[in-house]
């Protein structure tokens, strides 16, 4: 029957939908390179750093908390840096990590009479005039540093001080960390602008310590005002910003303090951290003008089109990062706490394919120590790719025909694409890992609860300080292999490690003691609780209207020295 | 029940049908009615359908010419009218080839990650001889992921939502057939799972199994289709157990159980072959966003939403990582939509869309 089929009028509105999609893709496809083309003209070369203005910085994850005895990560060092001072500092400048006095007048040295001959007791002395943020607006003196000391190392005081062991050598510390007692015998207020600490033994990267966050100086009033955890939403400080407000999932706002101890900075009336749902909408937010900085990175797919893009390639900023990507495999759980399994890894993954993946954002580690750091041994080289070799380990191990196992990762680019390419890589040997992919906050409390038996996943360390003990303490020491919440998610620790690292502690830095750490790294490596991946190379873009952008070794980003054209 | 009705009754109905819409129209009711003739004509008992069949016999003589057909042949015959549910059924076909001969068809293995497969700077290989529709990010030939793909969505499609009928189905003729307490309490629930926005619900069922994988998402896509399903059945199975064919049954003195199953399930098939086929294509849909948020099917295995997920990031550099999955998952709801709407038609001529 012929009849004239009116009722298929839905169906060609579906085939004008198909069109219509068609056509939409086409369209984004030529929106993100029109961008690209349209946004060129020479950047105004101003070089002199102008006043005023809003930044916005993108990041993707949002900071776990801004209390400075407590946060340590990338995004919220950053902030903190604009919020709080510390008796020390890093250079912010472009270059290695150098200490630089903060609220203190100079860096203490022997020299300057500011540390003892025996190299035991340091002497800080204070700036004047150096005020808290409104609404607490007083002067900062050296009590405030005593109790913001203690405070983070008093385990009644702050939620959780993971960075307590650094300081484990002022005197009466230990006992304070142990709630034995309730203030540290060697953290001494001497006057109003003079803080004297007495340490147990020499340490030589104890003005690194003292220039890190986590030494930050805090109102005892303001904190008391707060609880001891709500403080990390309500941060204040002496710094350039004053912390404004924080929105759940969507920003971070900071604004100019008027009253900075440092005259002329900062240069920004604003600062507004957003949180991109993910780093390419990040990236497009900054080719559309709306982002004037990527916090996150440009993400690995689409870094090769940026840097062969000539108006954007301009905007890229990329400097190889004191740090490592690294396979962790859990000594306590089988089959890891084999040797003979873990060098097996260290065989199987092909760390050259993912340097590929990664191009332009990773160069070769196949040692413990990355390129920045003493103890870190040009071109040395403990596993190479061998899956044959593999085999026959995991053969002689007693897994002939491999196994299962569960691989633990983060959803955070690069992660995912490392996570499957080695799933490739360990089925080529026989091992079937089947990915367990988590959201990055519940996979760090995951993995750092050593009663969640997790096998073997990635991870990641960032330098906090230039000196190698800050790879072994955190992430190959027997006290962080022993404390819930570490870095140590192999749990591995060995004598002959913590040995060489106490032999290590009092020596000044130079050859012998680079060479103890050359000796730990050997050990580390033929004990295999880790298969090195890369070293990291931060790539990050700022628009044409940011001033004075550079990446800093310690503070990633240093917000304070930028500017808006 | 009257042994013989006026045609005159009846009648009405009909010439408003012929007032505007022709011969055409009257063609399935004596479909219908003379189906019910085979079917539910019981010894001794002349049901009142069988009766206004003859009525309408008398009065029409077109319906001895229809009389001879089988019920599935007619079916058969509508559909093939209807080009667009054609083209559906063929591209539903060559999807299930596809599917099942994935392992003979795909030109690659599926999760080896070639080193041709990526440029000197790492990237994906754009369509070429060697990878017909290119590579993905980590070298993986994207046709032969293809293929796989449609295995996870096509398996997926019809369990999950073969699973989605099975609770409809219970439910539906439970509230339906049985009233009372059951039907409220049901189609209560029903009501509250239909407020709830369906993939919110995926996602949080998901997410609480630690290790998805196919069947969780089975499972979890059954769940959380169950309700729609049940309402279409609770109202067909309303409406035919007021039918006097059932009356009769009742009278005769048969179970429910016989009534369930020889009366009124037979009746279902139609809506139920219907809302499986839509169903499907809304399955796919939905398996490709979880897969897409990582909730779904588990690298390497590859699925179309997985896919479209791990090449967004190269969608300005490498479009074919996000555009093939996406066409896949395009044609493939829309062949199923197409043959749905078809056999709709086919089954229900009257109930067609104007």
């Amino acid at each position: 029957m012929a009849a004239p089929r009116k009722e298929h009028c839905p169906r060609w509105t579906l085939a004008l939908l198909v069109v219509a999609v068609a056509g939409l893709v086409a369209l984004l496809a030529g929106c993100g390179s029109s961008t690209g083309a349209s946004g060129g003209g020479a950047a105004t070369t101003s070089t002199t750093p102008k006043s005023g203005g809003t930044l916005n910085v993108s990041f993707q994850g949002e900071p776990t908390g801004l209390d400075p005895a407590v946060a340590w990560e990338i995004e919220s060092w950053s902030i903190e840096h604009c919020i709080f001072n510390q008796l020390l500092t890093y250079a912010t400048a472009p270059g290695p990590a150098v200490v630089t006095a903060d609220i203190a007048t100079v860096v203490p040295s022997v020299a300057n009479g500011g540390i003892t001959n025996d190299g035991k007791t340091y002497t800080f002395h204070l700036r004047h005039g150096v005020m808290f943020q409104a609404p607490v607006s007083r002067e900062v003196t050296a009590s405030d540093f005593k109790w913001s000391l203690e405070r983070m190392l008093n385990p009644k005081t702050s939620p959780r001080a993971p960075a307590g062991y650094l300081y484990d050598s002022i005197v009466g510390v230990k006992a304070l960390a142990a709630g034995k007692a309730a203030h540290a015998a060697g953290i001494k207020v001497v006057n109003r602008y003079t803080l004297e600490i007495d340490l147990t033994q020499p340490n030589y990267v104890f003005d690194d310590v003292m220039a890190l966050p986590f030494t930050a100086v805090l109102a005892k009033e303001w904190v008391a005002k707060y609880s001891n955890s709500a403080i990390a939403r309500h941060p204040l400080g002496t710094g350039p910003f004053i912390f404004d407000h924080w929105s759940n999932g969507q920003d971070i706002v900071l604004k100019r303090n008027p009253n900075y101890f440092v005259t002329g900075r900062p240069y920004l009336d604003q600062l507004k951290f957003e949180f991109a749902a993910s780093s390419t909408t990040a990236l497009l937010q900054l080719q559309s003008g709306q982002i004037d900085v990527l916090g996150s990175g440009i993400p690995s797919g689409q870094y090769v089109q940026i840097t062969s893009n000539p108006t954007w390639k301009k905007q890229v900023t990329a400097a190889p990062q004191v740090g490592w990507y690294y396979v962790f495999m859990n000594v306590h759980v089988k089959p890891f706490n084999n040797l003979l399994v873990r060098q097996a890894m260290n065989y199987a993954i092909d760390t050259t394919k993912i340097q590929k993946l990664l191009y332009g954002q990773a160069q070769p580690l196949n040692q413990v120590f990355p390129e920045g750091m003493p103890g870190h041994v040009d071109g040395a080289q403990f596993y190479t790719y061998d899956p044959a070799k593999a085999k026959q380990l995991l053969a002689q191990a007693g897994y002939p025909k491999g196994f299962s196992v569960t691989f633990y990762t983060h959803n955070v680019d690069p992660m995912p694409k490392l996570a499957q390419s080695i799933q490739n890589d360990l089925a080529q040997v026989g091992v079937k890992a089947q990915i367990k992919q988590l959201a990055e906050a519940p996979y760090w409390g995951l993995i750092e609860r050593q009663s969640a038996n997790v096998p073997i996943g990635l991870t990641d360390w960032y330098m906090d300080y230039p000196d190698p003990s800050d790879w072994i303490g955190p992430l190959f020491s027997k006290s962080a292999a022993t404390t819930d919440g570490s870095a140590n998610v192999s749990w591995w620790w060995s004598p002959q490690v913590e040995a060489l690292y106490s032999q290590s502690q009092p020596m000044a830095p130079g050859a012998a003691r680079t060479k103890l750490y050359e000796q730990m790294q050997q050990v580390i490596m033929q004990q295999a609780p880790v298969v090195p991946l890369y070293q990291p190379i931060l790539t990050t873009m700022s628009s044409k209207a940011t001033g004075g952008f550079y990446t800093s070794a310690a503070w990633t980003f240093d917000f304070p020295s930028y500017w808006k054209k | 029940m009257s042994p013989k009705l006026p045609p005159d009754e009846l009648i009405p109905d009909y010439r408003s049908d012929l007032a505007h819409d022709g011969e055409r129209r009257l063609e399935p009711e004596f479909e219908v009615v003379l189906e019910d003739e085979g079917r539910h004509s019981i010894d001794g008992l002349v049901t009142s359908e069988l009766i206004s069949a003859e009525a309408y016999g008398e009065w029409l003589p077109e319906a001895e010419i229809i009389e001879t057909r089988g019920t599935w042949s007619q079916v058969w015959r509508r559909f093939r009218k209807d080009k667009f549910a054609v083209a559906g059924l063929v591209v539903v076909a060559l999807l299930i080839i596809v599917a099942v001969g994935a392992p003979w068809l795909a030109p690659h293995n599926p999760l080896t990650q070639y080193d041709s497969g990526l440029t000197a700077k790492g990237q994906p290989v754009a369509p070429n001889r060697h990878f017909w529709l290119g590579t993905d990010l980590l070298g993986r030939d994207m046709l032969s992921r293809l293929m796989y793909g449609a295995r996870v969505s096509l398996v997926i499609g019809v369990l999950a939502n073969g699973f989605a009928l099975l609770l409809g189905v219970i439910f539906g003729i439970l509230a339906g057939y049985f009233r009372g307490w059951l039907e409220t309490l049901i189609m209560r629930a029903t009501d509250v799972m239909l407020a709830f926005p369906i993939f919110l619900l995926a996602i949080a069922l998901s997410s609480s199994i630690s290790h998805p994988g196919i069947w969780v998402l089975v499972v979890v896509i059954g769940i959380v289709y169950w309700a729609p399903m049940t309402r279409v059945i609770h109202g067909e199975v309303l409406s035919i157990r007021e039918k006097e064919f059932v009356m009769a049954a009742r009278l005769t003195g048969c179970t429910n159980r016989r009534i369930l199953t020889n009366h009124i399930l037979p009746h279902l098939v139609a809506p139920i072959i219907v809302y499986t086929s839509l169903g499907i294509a809304t399955t796919v849909l939905l398996e490709a966003g979880l897969s897409f948020i990582g909730l779904g099917v588990q690298p390497p295995t590859p699925s179309w939403g997985q896919m479209i997920a791990d090449g967004q990031q190269y969608y300005t550099s490498a479009l074919w990582l996000t555009l093939f999955p996406g066409l896949c998952i395009m044609i493939t709801v829309l062949a199923f939509n197409l043959v749905g709407d078809g056999l709709r038609d086919a089954f229900d001529p009257q109930q067609r869309r104007r």
